[in-house]
C-alpha cells in the first residue's frame, strides 16, 4: 500500500487497528517460555482465527505476529537462522488469510538491547538488524509496518530508518509511555513525535503501559504539534491485583466508553493492547462508527528535539538563543583539548550554556588537523546523553553533517545551507532525509550580496530548492548575515531590512550571529545590545550568541514581554524575582565587614572568607570579636537552620568548611590566651570497624568534628579492634568513634568496647553510629553513646570534652 | 527463557535528581539554597552522574516448592524467609537481579573525602546510591515490559538479602547463580559487596489473568 493510499484511508474514517495477540495465543494453548513467532508459525490456524475475529470486530489493520522476529530476540530461542523463513512465511500466510479484508502490517518491536549513544549496540548494527527482518517481511508481503511498544527513541529511529531505506510503505510508530508520560529511557511524547515525524513516519502514538484514560491526556498534549495522524492502543486498564491474581479487568463497554474522548483528543487510529480482546475492539469500532476523527492541525512545525526535551520555534514562541561556544575557532584552550581527543571543555561549555538559558547548542568541530567526523560523532554522543538541549550541527562538510544527523537521537538544526553549489547538491538532500531544520544563508559561490534585494533573491532560490524536498517555511531559519559596522556602517541596515522582510513578509524564523556586528569596535557589548534591540523590533526571533552574557539575556527577556512572546510575563518575572534580594545582600555586605564574615559562614563561602576577614581586620575589627560575634553565632545559626531542615547536609558542610577556613586565617591574630585554648584540642579516633567498607558516614563525621575544632585521627575502614585501641592509646584520645553499616559488621563494635575496658581505658568515651545501630545497641554493648548523624556527633563530642 | 543469565551492559536511565537531593536531606518545602550553593551541589551531582556506569544482570528461575517459611527454586536452591515467601505467594517463577554503579563513583567519592571536599564526597555518594537504586527500579520495569508479551508481570515490590528475615548470607547464593562477579563486583567475608554502590534483589513473576 502506498503512503498516499494510507493517508486517504485516514482521511475517510476513524481507522481501527487490532487488539492483543499475546493473550489470545495463550488462550489457544501457547505454553510459557516458547518463541511466540515460532508458535504462531506452527499454529497458523490460531493466528487466522484471531485475525478473523479482529477483522469481524471491525479492524482495518491487523499486525502480523512478528513482534520478536528480529535476530536478537530469535537468538534467545536459537532460531536466528530461521529468521527469513519465519518472518516471510508469517507475512505470506497472514496476507493470504486476510485476502484484502484488512491491511496486514509487519510488526517490529524492541530488540531488548540498547542502542548507542545510550547502550552498547552500535547504531548501524541496530539498523541492519531491523533491515534483515524488514526485508524478510517484505518478501512475504506486507501493507506497511507497525513499530510498536518502543521504549527508546534511538532504537525507534533505527527501526524507522531500516524501513525507510528498504521500501516506501507506510510506517506507524507507537512508543510505550508510563503514567508519568515518559518511556523507560525517559523519552517524552512531544520530543519523540518531533523527531519521528521529521524522519517521515506516517502515524505516531502510544501503546501498552497505560489504559485509555492516560492516553487521552497524552494525545491531547501532542495533537497541536502533529503533522501526522495519531494512534493509540491502550491496555484494558491498569493491571490490578484481584484475589491475589493480576488482571487487566476493564470490560469492553468501559473500554469503548473512552472512544469519544480519545477521538476528541485527536486520535485517528485506535486499537488495543494488553488485556484487550475482539470484544473490546468490536465495542470500540461500534463506538467510533459515524464519528469524525480530527485531522492533523498543522502542516509544518518549527521545532527541534533532543531525547528528553523539545524546543518549538516561531513567532509566538520565546526568543531562542543558540549557544555558540562549542566551536574551536579562536579558542586556543579548546583547540588544544580537542587535539588531544578530550571533551572536558565541551561538556563544561554545554552545561554553562544550558544554565545560561540557551535553547539549542551549536556544535562545531572544524579544526585543521583533527578528524572532524569522528570528533563530531563523539561530541554528538556525549551531548545527546549529557545535556538536555537539542543540537545545531555546524559544519561545512556534508559528510560530517550526514554522520551527525544519522546518529543524533533527535531532530537537529543544520548550520547551514546556502546557495553554494555543494550545499544545495549535497547538504540539502541529507538534511531532508533526516528531516532536520536548517539555517539558510543567503549567499552563493560568488559571495554575499551587498543589497537586501540580492539576499532576498538568494533566499527565495534556496527555499524553492528546499521545497522540492518537502521543506516548509517553518522548517527554515534565515541567517541575516550581519557584517561588522566598523568596515561598513550601513551593514547593519541591510541585515535589519532583511530580518524585517523575512519575518513579516516571507514568514520564516530569523537568526543572526549577534557579535559579528561589533567586530573591531571598542566596548562591543553596547553595539551588540543596540543591534539586538533594533533587530527585535524588526522581528528577529533567534540569535547565535553566548548565553552567559547577562545584558543580552536580559534584553531578550524584556523583548519577549514587549513582543507578547512571554504571555502574562511569567518568564520575565521568574528571571528577575530574587534580583532585588541579591542587591540588598550586596549592600549589606558593603556596609559592615563583620557582617560580611558572618554571611560567609552562613552561606558557606570558603573561597571569600579570607578576604572578608582581611577586610574586617583592616577596618579595625578585633580578631576575637570576629570569632565571638561573627563565626560562632553564624555557625550556631547554621546548626539551627539544619535542625529545622531549612539547610541540608551539603550546606551544613559548606558552612563548617568556611568556618574552619576562617579560624585558620584568624589564628595568627588571636591573643595567646585564646590560642592556648585552641592548642589543647581534644583527640578523637574514628574508624569503620573490621569487615566493613562503608565509610562515607564516618568521613562526614570526621569532617564535621574537625571543623568544630577537634583533632581527629581517622584510621579509615575495615579496622581491627586492636588497631583502634592501640591508636587511642598512642594519641591519648578522649573519644573513640565507631561506624558500621550492616548487621554482619556491627557486632565488631562490641569487641572494641570490650578490648578498651580490658586495657583499662575506663575514661575513654566510645560513641557509635551507622545505619543499623541505635541507642539500644549502644547500651547493649556498653558504648557510651550513639549519634544519629554528624551534627549529633559534634554535640556528643562537645559534651564529652567539656571541663 | 530457562534460567539463562542476561547481562545489561549499560542501563539508560533518566537522572533521579529529586531523589538524590532527598538522600542528601533536602526538603522540597523547607530547604532553601543560595545560587552559589545550588551551583556547587548541582555541579557535583552532574559529575557524579557521569562517573556512574550502571550495569546489571538478571536471571529467571522456576519456583519448585513454596511454604510460608521458605521457597525452593531452580535446581534445589532455597530462600528461608517468611517475608519473601509472602511476597512470592502467587508466583510460579522468580527473577533475581543485581545492578551496580561501578567502581569509579565509589573511588572518586573516597578521593574527594581524602582531599577534604566533604560536599563533593557526599554528593557523589548520594548520586551513586540513588543511581543504583533507580537502576534496580528500572530493571524491574524493563523486565515487566519483556514479560508482558508472555502475559506475565512482576510483583510490585522487590526483596533483598539483608532485609527483614532474609539473611545477608544469601548474597553468596545470588553471586553463584548470577555470576555477579562478571559485573566487577566482589563479595566480602561479611557479605558486603564492593564496589559499594551495588544492589541485589528478588521479585516474583505472576501470570496475568
Ligand atoms: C543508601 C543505602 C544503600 C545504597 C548505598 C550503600 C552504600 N554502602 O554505599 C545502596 C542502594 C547501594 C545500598 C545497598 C545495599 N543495602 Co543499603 N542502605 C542504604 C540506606 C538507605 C542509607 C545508608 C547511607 O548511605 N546513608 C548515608 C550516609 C552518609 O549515612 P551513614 O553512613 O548512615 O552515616 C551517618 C550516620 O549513620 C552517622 N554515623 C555514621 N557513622 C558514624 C560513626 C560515628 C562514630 C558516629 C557518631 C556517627 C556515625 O553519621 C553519618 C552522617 O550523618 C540504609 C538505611 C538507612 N536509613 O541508613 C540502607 C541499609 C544500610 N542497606 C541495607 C541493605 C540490606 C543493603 C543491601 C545488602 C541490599 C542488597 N541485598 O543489595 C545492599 C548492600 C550493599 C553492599 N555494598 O554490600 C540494610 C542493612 C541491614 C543489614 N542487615 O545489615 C539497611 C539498614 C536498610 C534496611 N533498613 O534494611 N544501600
Amino acid at each position: 500500500m502506498s503512503k498516499k493510499k494510507f493517508n486517504d484511508l485516514i482521511n475517510k474514517k476513524v481507522v481501527i487497528a487490532d487488539g492483543a495477540t499475546g493473550t489470545e495465543f495463550i488462550k489457544r494453548g501457547m505454553p510459557q517460555g516458547v518463541s511466540p513467532e515460532l508458535w504462531a508459525l506452527e499454529n497458523l490456524d490460531a493466528v487466522h482465527e484471531i485475525h478473523n475475529a479482529y477483522i469481524n470486530a471491525g479492524s482495518d489493520i491487523v499486525y502480523i505476529p512478528s513482534f520478536g522476529g528480529n535476530r536478537i530476540k530469535l537468538e534467545e530461542f536459537g532460531l536466528a537462522d530461521r529468521l527469513h523463513e519465519m518472518n516471510s512465511s508469517l507475512a505470506k500466510a497472514v496476507r493470504e488469510n486476510i485476502g484484502g479484508r484488512a491491511l496486514a502490517f509487519g510488526d517490529l518491536a524492541p530488540t531488548g538491547k540498547f542502542v548507542e549513544p545510550f547502550g552498547d549496540l552500535a547504531f548501524e548494527d541496530a539498523v541492519n538488524i531491523y533491515k534483515e527482518q524488514v526485508n524478510a517481511l517484505i518478501d512475504g508481503g506486507v501493507d506497511g509496518f507497525a513499530i510498536e511498544t518502543m521504549m527508546d527513541i534511538q532504537e525507534t529511529r533505527a527501526a524507522v530508518l531500516a524501513v525507510k531505506e528498504s521500501c516506501d510503505l507506510p510506517i506507524i510508530v507507537t512508543m510505550t509511555f508510563d503514567e508519568s508520560t515518559r518511556t523507560l529511557t525517559g523519552n517524552d511524547p512531544l520530543s519523540a513525535l518531533i523527531t519521528l515525524q521529521a524522519l517521515g513516519i506516517d502515524a505516531f502514538g502510544c501503546n501498552c503501559s497505560t489504559g485509555p484514560k492516560d492516553m487521552i491526556e497524552l494525545i491531547k498534549t501532542i495533537k497541536p504539534y502533529a503533522k501526522i495522524p495519531l494512534l493509540t492502543k491502550p491496555n484494558a486498564g491498569m493491571p490490578k491485583l484481584v484475589d491475589g491474581e493480576t488482571v487487566f479487568d476493564m470490560k469492553a463497554d468501559e473500554f469503548a466508553g473512552h472512544v469519544d474522548e480519545l477521538l476528541e483528543a485527536g486520535a485517528n487510529i485506535i486499537g488495543g493492547c494488553c488485556g484487550t480482546t475482539p470484544e473490546h475492539i468490536k465495542a470500540q469500532a461500534d463506538a467510533a462508527k459515524g464519528l469524525k476523527p480530527i485531522m492533523p492541525q498543522v502542516t509544518a512545525l518549527g521545532a527541534v528535539s533532543a531525547p528528553h526535551v523539545a524546543c518549538l520555534m516561531g513567532r509566538n514562541q520565546p526568543f531562542r538563543v543558540i549557544g555558540e561556544r562549542i566551536n574551536p575557532s579562536g579558542k586556543k584552550k579548546l583547540q588544544a583539548e580537542l587535539r588531544e581527543g578530550k571533551f572536558g571543555m565541551v561538556r563544561q561549555y554545554a552545561s554553562e550554556q544550558v544554565a545560561g538559558g540557551a535553547a539549542v547548542l551549536d556544535v562545531n568541530m572544524g579544526l585543521p588537523g583533527i578528524d572532524e567526523k569522528a570528533m563530531m560523532l563523539e561530541a554528538v554522543s556525549l551531548l545527546a546523553q549529557g545535556t538536555t538541549l537539542p543540537l545545531c550541527i555546524d559544519s561545512t562538510d556534508s559528510n560530517v553533517i550526514e554522520a551527525a544527523l544519522r546518529l543524533y537521537p533527535g531532530r537537529a538544526l543544520v548550520n547551514s545551507i546556502s546557495a553554494e553549489k555543494s550545499r544545495l547538491e549535497k547538504t540539502l538532500p541529507i538534511a531532508a532525509k533526516y528531516g532536520a531544520m536548517f539555517i539558510l544563508l543567503p549567499l552563493n559561490d560568488e559571495g554575499i550580496p551587498e543589497t537586501v534585494e540580492g539576499r532576498i533573491e538568494l533566499t527565495k532560490e534556496i527555499f524553492a530548492e528546499a521545497q522540492k524536498y518537502g521543506y516548509e517555511r517553518e522548517d527554515i531559519v534565515l541567517d541575516a548575515l550581519i557584517m561588522t559596522v566598523s568596515s561598513n556602517q550601513s551593514a547593519a541596515k541591510v541585515s535589519l531590512d532583511l530580518i524585517e522582510w523575512a519575518s513579516r513578509e516571507f514568514k520564516v524564523n530569523t537568526v543572526c550571529g549577534l557579535s559579528n556586528v561589533s567586530f573591531g569596535m571598542p566596548e562591543r557589548k553596547w553595539i551588540n545590545a543596540a543591534f539586538l534591540g533594533m533587530a527585535l523590533g524588526r522581528g528577529l526571533n533567534m540569535a547565535i550568541a553566548n548565553p552567559s552574557s547577562e545584558i543580552l539575556m536580559s534584553l531578550i527577556a524584556g523583548g519577549d514581554v514587549l513582543a507578547e512572546r512571554d504571555r502574562k510575563m511569567h518568564r520575565y518575572v521568574e528571571k528577575f524575582s530574587g534580583i532585588e534580594q541579591k542587591s540588598q545582600t550586596v549592600k549589606k555586605e558593603n556596609l559592615d565587614p563583620a557582617q560580611r564574615v558572618f554571611n560567609c559562614v552562613l552561606e558557606g563561602h570558603d573561597d571569600t572568607i579570607s578576604d572578608a576577614i582581611a577586610a574586617a581586620i583592616t577596618a579595625g575589627v578585633r580578631a576575637q570579636t570576629l570569632v565571638d560575634e561573627s563565626l560562632i553565632p553564624a555557625i550556631n545559626k547554621v546548626g539551627d537552620l539544619y535542625d529545622s531542615k531549612k539547610y541540608f547536609l551539603p550546606q551544613l558542610i559548606m558552612s563548617a568548611d568556611a568556618m574552619r577556613k576562617g579560624f585558620e586565617v584568624l589564628e595568627p591574630h588571636l591573643s595567646d590566651d585564646s590560642k592556648g585554648e585552641q592548642a589543647e584540642k581534644a583527640v578523637i579516633v574514628l574508624a569503620t570497624v573490621e569487615g566493613d567498607i562503608h565509610d562515607i558516614g564516618k568521613n562526614i563525621v570526621a569532617l564535621m568534628l574537625r571543623n568544630y575544632g577537634f583533632d581527629v585521627v581517622d584510621l579509615g575502614k575495615d579496622i581491627s579492634a586492636e588497631k583502634i585501641i592501640n591508636a587511642a592509646k598512642e594519641h591519648k584520645a578522649k573519644i573513640v568513634g565507631l561506624s558500621a553499616l550492616m548487621t554482619t559488621t556491627m557486632i565488631k563494635m562490641e569487641e572494641v568496647v570490650k578490648l578498651a575496658r580490658e586495657e583499662g581505658l575506663f575514661s575513654l568515651k566510645i560513641m557509635i553510629g551507622g545505619a543499623v545501630v541505635d541507642q539500644n545497641y549502644a547500651e547493649q554493648i556498653g558504648a557510651d553513646a550513639y549519634a544519629v548523624d554528624a551534627m549529633e556527633s559534634v554535640r556528643l563530642a562537645k559534651r564529652f570534652t567539656q571541663k | 527463557m530457562g534460567s539463562k543469565i542476561n547481562f545489561i551492559n549499560n542501563i539508560p536511565l533518566p537522572v533521579p535528581e529529586r531523589k538524590i537531593y532527598s538522600r542528601l536531606g533536602h526538603n522540597r518545602y523547607l530547604t532553601k539554597m543560595s545560587d552559589a550553593q545550588r551551583e556547587k551541589v548541582e555541579a557535583a551531582i552532574a559529575q557524579g552522574v557521569s562517573l556512574c556506569q550502571l550495569r546489571g544482570v538478571w536471571g529467571r528461575f522456576e519456583i519448585s516448592k513454596w511454604t510460608a517459611e521458605q521457597v525452593e527454586f531452580g535446581d534445589g536452591n532455597v530462600f528461608e524467609s517468611c517475608k519473601l515467601a509472602e511476597l512470592l505467594k502467587e508466583s510460579k517463577s522468580l527473577v533475581i537481579f543485581a545492578v551496580t554503579a561501578g567502581a569509579d563513583i565509589v573511588e572518586s567519592a573516597a578521593k574527594l573525602a581524602g582531599q577534604g571536599d566533604g560536599v563533593g564526597a557526599l554528593a557523589y555518594d548520594a548520586t551513586g546510591s540513588e543511581m543504583v537504586d533507580a537502576a534496580a527500579e528500572w530493571v524491574q520495569q524493563y523486565l515487566n515490559q519483556q514479560f508482558k508479551r508472555g502475559n506475565e508481570i512482576l510483583t510490585k515490590r522487590r526483596f533483598s538479602p539483608g532485609y527483614g528475615d532474609l539473611e545477608l548470607k544469601n548474597q553468596a547464593l545470588l553471586f553463584k547463580l548470577l555470576d555477579i562477579e562478571k559485573l566487577g563486583v566482589k563479595l566480602t567475608e561479611d557479605f558486603l559487596m564492593t564496589p559499594e554502590k551495588t544492589v541485589t534483589a528478588i521479585a516474583g513473576i505472576q501470570n496475568i489473568n
